[in-house]
């Protein structure tokens, strides 16, 4: 019963959003929007749970006195601050100064840390070893001359190339690989509706 | 032969402090490269040139503060364009970061003069993913009943008439994650045209759907961003960097061709070797 | 109907019935299916971090399961068991980092289940799967850290992935422990297939659940999807050729209802 209950909500909630995504049922439409209201508000709320685990661990890891353990203090500490100026007004000046000052640039600087990983990686990884190799590399060098002002300068007919790269054979590519993945997801979709695949439940039974 | 070889295994922090000074010093001293505008961006400028006054856009800031490098030029740009025209904008993010990112943009508009709850609304950050998109698009004032400043959005002139999402004239989305066929999913049955302002990865997925028609525009990473400042004549962040975009590039190939030299050489030595 | 569904729904009927079919069919006649390298070097993975006495990490991306990428967090959670049988059989650490909330508590249950089922419910504890943010950088920065001070073995990384998967997967290499991929996201692929040891392409991530329980129903659903794809093909084709004597057949404005 603790797994059937589940799984037949599942299968019944799945079958009705996907009828009331095809057809114009008045009736299953209102149902439909209720349920994804309720998704959203259970979205939210998950939100708030993820921040209770986040701090239940930390809160842990400083009563332990675990190595490290001044990082968890300024974790709750900046969580604190965070969910309380935030909470206050979206507009509150320490809420968007930690927004402005300390998330942006922060987030920026990781993202920008990953332009140095792909060099130290394309460094260490991009070895013409095989035939497929070296097309894999020609078509990344002239799409990278081609994105770049620079290219233009070295030879007029980077870009053109780029363009022609990104159009037919990446074009042909993605589409190809994207039909699987969605042929994928569908045969997914289809073994949760039909309580075949229960991962959602934390395991088999 | 041994330099050859020691071309080969660099010390990736020699790489990493090679990128930064290289990085750097375009940006303090531009280089002043000239931008041409591609196919893409004239396509995305073109369907955007052809809104008139006082139509509708939603937009959705679908993007956290990290993305804001890549994605961000687009879509203050856009927003120019937009506001020079008169459309109104509907902002909406289903991203938390969105809301605050979209925001800072009304505002520094509001400073200029234009107008909150005419010329534009935020409807804040709404939880849950396609499901929300889905609840929004068919019913936006029970989706969104308040907006981002806490008042009721019917109680704005802006909102009146817009109770889905079909009866805006374009529906635009900005992202760093996003797959776009999200958005053409959940608003096929208006067949509405649909923007797509996206990270630079993301450009060759969003290929197929530009293609098929399914999307009316896609900008592809800071150098449509760039593209799009000088087809607006507002020059601004986005080619700023595109000196710096240039170096980096260069460098990486240098770096692969360092590297496969160093293969090569390897490969060659361990043959003549008999190994 | 809907408008512009029609011809969506039509397709959406003949995949579930060529699944369908496939699963019955499967009972009583097992479909032959390729090895996914990838999946069998979990096994590999395990053992090498049992020898080395050092722990494997696991994440299963930055996949919500409200959204479409819902099928990839699955699939990943079902390697996550599968992950966490081997590691509790071997006695090895297990190390989990979330990002999303929604994904925690089933993570939780995901290996608390799969070390019952070992017979080892003693060898679980609550610190194996930790929720680190759902903020993009600070789940990677969180994960890199990991990676770095528990001098991890093994690192898997199934799910949906953003522009961190460069970040791990780097970081894994540097380390030096062997690591898997597998994502759906197109464009994270380039970067797990340069950085990591064994990389999961898009669908063979989803079969991952079939794959690894050699169920006959989910195997036999992987066969529908195949022949799915062969349709696909099918049309792809139909479509090229006629499109090519005639830019606008009438048949496109069929398929666009």
């Amino acid at each position: 019963m603790r797994r059937e209950v589940p799984v037949f909500l599942a299968g019944a909630v799945g079958v009705l959003m996907i009828i009331e995504y095809f057809f114009n049922v008045p009736l299953m439409r209102s149902w439909s929007t209720e349920i994804q209201n309720w998704a959203v508000i259970i979205s939210a709320f998950a939100l708030g749970l993820g921040a209770v685990g986040l701090a239940r661990n930390h809160v842990a890891r400083i009563s332990q006195k675990k190595p490290d353990s001044i990082n968890s203090v300024l974790l709750i500490v900046t969580l604190v601050v965070t969910i309380v100026s935030g909470i206050a007004s979206r507009t509150n000046p320490t809420f968007l100064f930690i927004f402005n000052n300390v998330i942006t640039p922060l987030g920026s600087a990781f993202y920008a840390m990953v332009a140095f990983f792909v060099a130290s990686s394309a460094y260490r990884a991009f070895r013409a070893r095989s035939l497929e190799a070296v097309m894999f590399l020609v078509a990344g060098t002239i799409v990278m001359l081609g994105r770049a002002p620079v290219g233009e300068i070295i030879w007029k007919q980077f870009p053109v190339i780029t363009e022609w790269i990104m159009k037919y054979p990446n074009l042909a590519g993605m589409r190809g690989f994207q039909i699987g993945v969605a042929v994928g997801v569908i045969g997914v979709g289809l073994r949760v509706l039909l309580g075949i695949d229960r991962s959602y439940l934390g395991g088999e039974a | 032969m041994d330099t050859i070889l020691k071309l080969g295994r660099i010390d990736r922090r020699v790489l990493y402090i090679l990128m930064v000074v290289l990085l750097l010093w375009p940006l303090i001293k531009p280089l002043g490269l000239p931008v041409s505008v591609s196919s893409w961006t004239r396509q995305a400028y073109g369907k955007i040139d052809g809104l008139k006054a006082g139509d509708r856009v939603i937009i959705d800031f679908n993007y956290p503060a990290a993305g804001m490098a890549d994605v961000h030029p687009q879509t203050a740009a856009i927003f120019n364009h937009l506001m020079k025209k008169n459309v109104r904008v509907v902002a909406i993010a289903f991203v938390d970061q969105g809301a605050t990112i979209a925001d800072n943009l009304i505002r520094s508009w509001e400073a200029q003069g234009k107008k909150y709850g005419e010329d534009f609304i935020h409807l804040g950050y709404l939880a849950g993913g396609e499901t929300a998109m889905a609840a929004f698009v068919r019913d936006i004032p029970k989706a969104v009943p308040t907006d981002y400043r806490g008042k009721p959005v019917s109680s704005w002139p802006i909102m009146e008439g817009l109770k889905t999402a079909g009866d805006a004239q374009m529906l635009m989305y900005f992202t760093t994650s996003l797959l776009p066929e999200t958005w053409i999913r959940q608003t096929s049955q208006w067949k509405m045209p649909i923007i797509g302002g996206v990270i630079t990865v993301m450009g060759p997925q969003g290929e197929p759907f530009l293609q098929s028609g399914q999307l009316a525009g896609l900008l592809v990473g800071m150098r449509c961003g760039a593209e799009y400042e000088i087809m607006s004549k507002a020059p601004g962040p986005a080619v700023a960097a595109m000196d710096a975009q240039s170096i980096g590039h260069l460098l990486i190939i240098v770096f692969i061709i360092f590297g496969n030299i160093a293969y090569f050489a390897e490969r060659q030595g361990r043959k003549r070797s008999g190994l | 109907m809907v408008t512009g569904r029609v011809t969506s729904f039509v397709i959406l009927v003949v995949i579930f019935a060529a699944i369908i079919y496939n699963m019955q069919r499967a009972k009583t006649r097992l479909p032959q299916m390729r090895r996914i390298a990838g999946l069998d070097a979990i096994e590999e993975a395990v053992g090498r971090a049992t020898e080395m006495g050092r722990p494997v990490f696991f994440t299963p991306g930055m996949g919500d399961i409200t959204t479409s990428t819902a099928s990839e967090t699955f699939a990943a959670l079902e390697m996550m068991s599968y992950t966490a049988q081997l590691t509790a059989r071997n006695d090895t650490g297990l190390i989990v980092g979330v990002a999303i909330a929604n994904v925690y508590p089933l993570s939780e249950q995901v290996v608390e289940q799969a070390y019952l089922q070992a017979g080892r419910p003693d060898a679980y504890h609550d610190d194996m799967v930790r929720f680190l943010s759902p903020t993009q950088f600070a789940y990677a920065s969180a994960c890199m850290g990991i990676i770095e001070r528990e001098k991890v073995a093994s690192t898997i990384m199934a799910g949906r992935f953003l522009a961190e998967a460069m970040l791990l997967a780097e970081v894994s290499s540097q380390v030096g422990a062997i690591s898997i991929a597998g994502t759906g996201s197109e464009y994270q692929l380039p970067f797990f297939i340069a950085a990591c040891d064994y990389t999961l392409l898009g669908e063979e991530l989803l079969a991952a659940g079939a794959y690894l329980a050699r169920d006959p129903v989910r195997l036999g659903s992987l066969a529908g999807q195949d022949w799915s794809k062969l349709l696909a093909l099918v049309m792809v084709l139909i479509g090229a050729i006629m499109v090519t004597f005639n830019p606008k057949p009438p048949l496109l404005d069929l398929l666009k209802k």
